[in-house]
């Protein structure tokens, strides 16, 4: 009996926190319209953009998932203590400076600010 | 990968906690604008409608990057493998948390492609784990002809156009490993960089253009009109 007692506690929780989380997702959708994406091309050739409608939807507050803003590296070979050689990274060089950023670490933290041959960049994931 | 100098002011990115069709969504803390990664463009805020610049960056394995750039340096991760909490989600069939927006069975859901947009036509060129190891794709889009570089071995995509600094179409063919020759000018070219090593052309670079490597249900629920190379024969060449 106290089996089923706690699967039905644990149905009415359940049920409880869905319920919530759905509403609350519900709420916090909104709705954007967005040009289609074009590039200009070297002829000057400009595209009609066309409208779009995207939706936003929010499922975590800012930063709950935290972006690296203060990045720290290793030298290659002092990597390959944390690097796996099949480990994916994304890659990148500017003016001779060449970083590589983890991307399963990056899904922890999907941003790096960054700056690499003394250009501020974005590192997104 | 974005430049952070935005419209005369650097901008500090955080994670807005939003997604549009399971694409992150980031809002940056000087104008608290919200802008989509995918399309590289601010959607909600003071800088809506503004675009990021994209840097050219590559997605491949740590040791078949290592190998290109003996003198790179790795971010400290603080721990060591490529433990991720995803890992369950990369191995299922699931479409992100918010599921499909564009029914589209061209490719299955999580095939890897990589996506490009010019002048208003989007392309997916599928990853085949299968077969050759390196690929080059002498396409068009949207009028403007690009080379695909796809690299088996270090799961790599990049695009660049086909142009010469001059303007002249270049169309490329495989040498070995990673170098390529065009048939206009038997110039012999980087592919990992795009520049040309030898031949009339030498000391010149190809441009790259702006791709992104995506899952396929990422890509064609925001380009729903996306062209899927080898799928569409007629229009590939």
């Amino acid at each position: 009996m106290s089996n089923l007692r706690n699967i039905l506690i644990g149905l009415v929780v359940f049920v409880v926190v869905v319920g919530l989380g759905y509403a609350l997702f519900r709420r916090s959708t909104q709705t954007v319209l967005l040009n289609d994406p074009v590039e200009q091309t070297e002829v000057g050739r400009v595209p009609t953009p066309t409208q779009r409608t995207f939706e936003i939807v929010e499922l975590l507050p800012p930063d709950a998932i935290p972006a690296i803003d203060n990045p720290e590296f290793y030298s290659a070979d002092e990597a390959d203590s944390e690097y796996d050689p099949n480990e994916m990274v994304l890659g990148i060089s500017i003016n001779g400076d060449t970083r590589a950023y983890s991307t399963s670490f990056l899904d922890r933290h999907e941003i790096v600010n960054d700056e690499v041959g003394g250009r501020k960049i974005a590192v997104t994931w | 990968m974005y430049s952070r100098e935005v419209a005369e002011q650097e901008l500090t990115f955080g994670v807005s906690g939003k997604l549009i069709m399971n694409v992150l969504v980031m809002f940056d803390r000087e104008t608290n604008t919200l802008w989509s990664q995918l399309l590289g463009e601010g959607v909600e805020g003071p800088l809506k409608g503004t675009k990021l610049e994209f840097v050219p960056a590559v997605h491949m394995k740590w040791a078949v990057w290592k190998e290109q750039h003996p003198d790179t340096k790795a971010l400290v991760k603080g721990y060591p493998g490529s433990y991720t909490g995803y890992s369950r989600y990369y191995a299922n069939n699931d479409a992100g948390v918010l599921g499909e927006t564009v029914f589209d069975n061209r490719l299955r859901t999580k095939q890897l492609v990589i996506g490009v947009v010019i002048n208003g036509e989007a392309v997916a060129y599928p990853f085949f784990e299968i077969g050759r190891e390196k690929t080059l794709i002498n396409d068009q889009i949207g009028g403007e002809p690009v080379l695909v570089v796809l690299d088996m071995d270090g799961s790599s995509g990049i695009v660049f156009s086909r142009r010469s600094q001059d303007g002249e179409e270049l169309t490329f063919s495989l040498m070995e490993g990673l170098t390529f020759t065009d048939e206009e000018t038997g110039s012999t070219w980087d592919g990992r960089t795009g520049s040309a090593i030898d031949g009339p052309l030498a000391g010149t670079q190809l441009e790259r253009k702006k791709s992104t490597k995506s899952y396929w249900f990422g890509w064609k629920d925001f380009f729903p009109d996306t062209r899927v190379y080898g799928e569409d024969a007629e229009n590939s060449e």
